[in-house]
């Protein structure tokens, strides 16, 4: 198993945080990112998504539905597994982790919280053993930060409803089965629902695969046009009008993957950057030996103390919050930690990427070099799922009270 | 130039007066560049057109005395002010001024004979020759003085043998000024102008970089190239010193151009900020925005005026080239600029990127290509470090040079 992983888990064993069903999720995960690694770079190589890659190499050990109940299919993994599954994924990079934190976190958590029967048999179930991929089509061009503010609509039709509008940066785009799709009433600006999709050529179009992206180019990042695409009655997901509550249901695990996922970029950016300090020569003595190069090191293994416990906590407070879904004060604190938890790894990541980067100097600025792959990815992490400034307003207003939520 | 930018010419309006149009004629380069660049960018490929744009205007030996070719003969001033320019449409493309010019053509300058100057200094000016400067290798970054390549003298030629590393137009140099020690020695360092047509001279390009996708970044190596004796290059075993003497005007041009990315991420941004609506206000009305921008504007100025003063100095090195004292300033001055406005660079392209939010993650705006290829400003021409213990050992004297 991976050194440093392996040091955490038995470090959380001891203290009592974790038990063996975390340990045996976390050994799938493990051989399933020895097994993605080379592919990875490869697609990274060539600038191209690589999705089909990640669902059959996660799916072979079962990852596809980590949380999911086992009597729903899935490996009844809880928040604080799910979190470790994804600090080993993050050492191969943000573009696996980005597509399982949609399946897992995103699509799959709502499923099981808000989702009927008849819902979690057809789309809960393939989903957690990787037969249905399933996107979460929240943001829009004009709606990022402010999701209240998005536009597409939704219709009565006959046995369902009919959805029309534009879905921007949504992962896992050309290969889904089947979107969670937020809509408002045609006309109106409240009552948003959440509606199950499926994939249809006619009426949901894969208009582009996101080329001109700046990293996580092993990531299906698409934009797509839903012209009166059908969802009939029985996929509503929860109550009408609670669209924006179902949404935050994703994001609150969400957020805990991503940032999970940032502390094995961390990881990784400590074992290159210690692997090239011990071997790179430079003015007569390794460059390990040198205090300017000591101190990036120090500061990247401060940066993976910094981000770990806060997410170890965060997960171990949703998992808390998952066996009392309808406690709303473990869903404040869950949702309080978790958002810290998410812009204080996605800070440590970034800034651990640039330190490690330095420390392989001009080598370093090369998608050949994993600190260079890190460095780039890295930065969509502090965006999406929650951009940083608007973040920090929620943290505030968590302290300061929701009088003082100053959005607008 | 943007309403609510400094105008740097208002501070030296004698400079205006002199050189006003020189620096139009840059805006105009730019300005036709620009579309062509966005394109390569996005393309990830070599920007071939910018030697063709700036021939036109005759803009390509801009410090260069008149007597060669197109020599515009500018100062270190004007000369960073056009580098700021030229910085505002990428590092990529700056960086090929940053070789052809900085480290090409002044150091031959500096350092040739009459004979050498006119061979290359006039062509040069044209366009017709172009410029690279090979000091990196493999093994040899951060401590030049460890390179390998090496020479021998055989029937009145050099002979070459080694490999250079990370050289910006490395593969589409004409000439490329290249360091080597005498075989089998670890002193005496000398410096040649190597025609990349000679035979064993071969050039790869570098594809996978982080950022600077127009820009030829390359490695070669070179299998017994001969070298005529008409281009040693400075006297012997001086090698090291002309290589210090040329990333003095290196690392100046990157600070300037740093200067320059900073006033073309506050530009996209200001612009950003008023016409991008999300929740029916303006996205600069936002005080989080704001933030952003003041520490932008704030790092430009701060860079812009460390880096004219050390231009300055250089100038009036230049003037008194025996003058220790006066060198030492412009030494550590320069690498106070480098070294601050590379990091004030990538500081405020990351800022710039925050307030573009989801549009941040795209190179179809401006401010996340200048943070991926300003990211390479902290690494060459001296990393981050290394300017560090230049600027505290210029400070406290050579005997406490720590680079060891």
């Amino acid at each position: 198993m991976e050194e440093l992983f392996q040091e955490h888990l038995e470090e959380l064993r001891t203290l009592g945080l974790i038990g063996p069903k975390h340990i045996e999720i976390a050994k799938r995960m493990d051989r399933a990112a020895d097994e993605l690694y080379a592919d990875e770079v490869e697609f990274y190589l060539r600038r191209e998504p690589n999705p089909e890659g990640h669902r059959k190499t996660l799916g072979k050990y079962g990852l596809l539905g980590i949380q999911v109940p086992q009597a729903n299919g899935g490996l009844g993994g809880d928040a604080l597994a799910l979190a470790l599954a994804f600090e080993r994924l993050g050492q191969v990079g943000m573009g696996p982790v980005t597509f399982l934190d949609v399946q897992c976190c995103l699509t799959e958590t709502i499923l099981n919280r808000w989702g009927n029967k008849g819902q979690k048999r057809e789309y809960l179930t393939p989903a957690a053993r990787g037969k249905k991929i399933i996107a979460y089509c929240l943001t829009e061009p004009e709606a990022g930060s402010d999701p209240a503010s998005l536009s597409t609509e939704f219709e009565e039709a006959k046995d369902g409803y009919r959805i029309t509008g534009t879905k921007y940066l949504i992962t896992n785009g050309s290969i889904a089965d089947a979107y969670i799709v937020f809509a408002y009433p045609k006309g109106k600006r409240e009552g948003m629902s959440a509606f199950l999709v499926d994939r249809d050529e006619k009426t949901v179009k894969v208009d582009m695969r996101l080329k001109e992206k700046v990293g996580l180019f092993t990531s299906d990042t698409t934009l797509l046009e839903f012209n009166r695409a059908f969802s009939p009655k029985e996929n509503l997901i929860g109550e009408s009008g609670r669209g924006l509550h179902v949404a935050y249901t994703g994001l609150l695990s969400g957020r805990v993957g991503i940032a999970a996922g940032c502390v094995g970029v961390i990881e990784d950016c400590l074992n290159s950057a210690t692997e090239r300090a011990k071997s790179r020569v430079q003015h007569g003595k390794l460059i390990g030996k040198h205090q300017l190069i000591q101190r990036r090191i120090a500061a990247i293994a401060e940066h993976l103390e910094t981000a770990r416990w806060p997410v170890y906590a965060a997960a171990s407070w949703k998992a808390k919050h998952d066996l009392r879904p309808d406690d709303q004060e473990l869903r404040k604190l869950a949702d309080h930690r978790s958002t810290i938890a998410k812009v204080i790894a996605t800070r440590a990541a970034w800034e651990a990427s640039d330190h490690a980067l330095q420390v392989f100097g001009g080598f370093g600025y090369s998608i050949l070099s994993a600190p260079g792959r890190h460095y780039i990815d890295v930065r969509a992490t502090r965006i999406y799922e929650g951009a940083d400034e608007v973040l920090e307003l929620k943290i505030a207003s968590d302290v300061l009270g929701k009088e003082f939520e100053a959005y607008k | 130039m943007q309403i609510g930018l400094t105008d740097s010419h208002a501070t030296y309006p004698d400079l205006i007066e002199k050189h006003g149009d020189l620096l139009d004629e840059i805006d105009k380069a730019c300005k036709e560049l620009r579309p062509i660049e966005d394109r390569s960018y996005l393309a990830r490929r070599f920007n071939d057109r910018i030697v063709p744009t700036f021939r036109k205007y005759s803009l390509l030996g801009l410090p260069i005395s008149s007597k060669y070719g197109e020599g515009r003969g500018i100062d270190p001033l004007t000369y960073s002010l056009a580098l700021e320019r030229i910085g505002m449409e990428g590092t990529g493309v700056r960086t090929f001024f940053s070789g052809h010019i900085s480290l090409g053509q002044l150091t031959v300058q500096r350092w040739g004979d009459e004979d050498q100057k006119e061979r290359f200094l006039t062509p040069a000016t044209r366009g017709d020759t172009i410029f690279a400067f090979g000091l990196t290798e493999p093994e040899a970054g951060s401590d030049p003085a460890s390179l390998k390549t090496e020479f021998e003298e055989r029937d009145g030629n050099f002979i070459l043998n080694g490999s250079k590393y990370l050289i910006s137009n490395g593969s589409i140099a004409d000439a490329v000024i290249v360091f080597a020690y005498p075989k089998a020695k670890r002193e005496g360092m000398c410096a040649f102008i190597v025609n990349s047509d000679s035979k064993g001279f071969q050039p790869t390009q570098l594809k996978e970089k982080v950022g600077m996708f127009t820009s030829d970044t390359a490695m070669f190596e070179m299998h017994d190239v001969k070298v005529p004796k008409g281009n040693l290059l400075g006297p012997r075993g001086k090698g090291l010193s002309i290589a210090y003497s040329a990333l003095m005007n290196g690392r100046l041009s990157v600070a300037a151009g740093c200067v320059g990315v900073i006033r073309d991420c506050l530009e996209e941004v200001l612009d950003y900020s008023r016409k991008k609506v999300e929740a029916q206000k303006s996205l600069g009305r936002n005080q989080w925005a704001q933030r952003h921008i003041a520490q932008i504007a704030t790092n430009m100025e701060a860079a812009r005026y460390i880096t004219y003063t050390a231009a300055i100095v250089k100038g009036k090195y230049e003037n008194q080239t025996s003058n220790i004292e006066l060198r030492t300033e412009a030494d550590r001055l320069i690498a106070q600029a480098k070294y601050f406005a590379s990091n004030a660079a990538h500081d405020s392209a990351e800022a710039a990127v925050k307030i573009l939010g989801n549009d941040g993650q795209s190179f179809g705006y401006r401010s996340p290509r200048h943070l991926c290829d300003v990211r390479v400003t902290r690494i060459y021409e001296g990393t981050d470090e290394i300017m560090q213990l230049r600027i505290a050992s210029l400070l406290l004297g050579r005997d406490y040079e720590a680079y060891q």
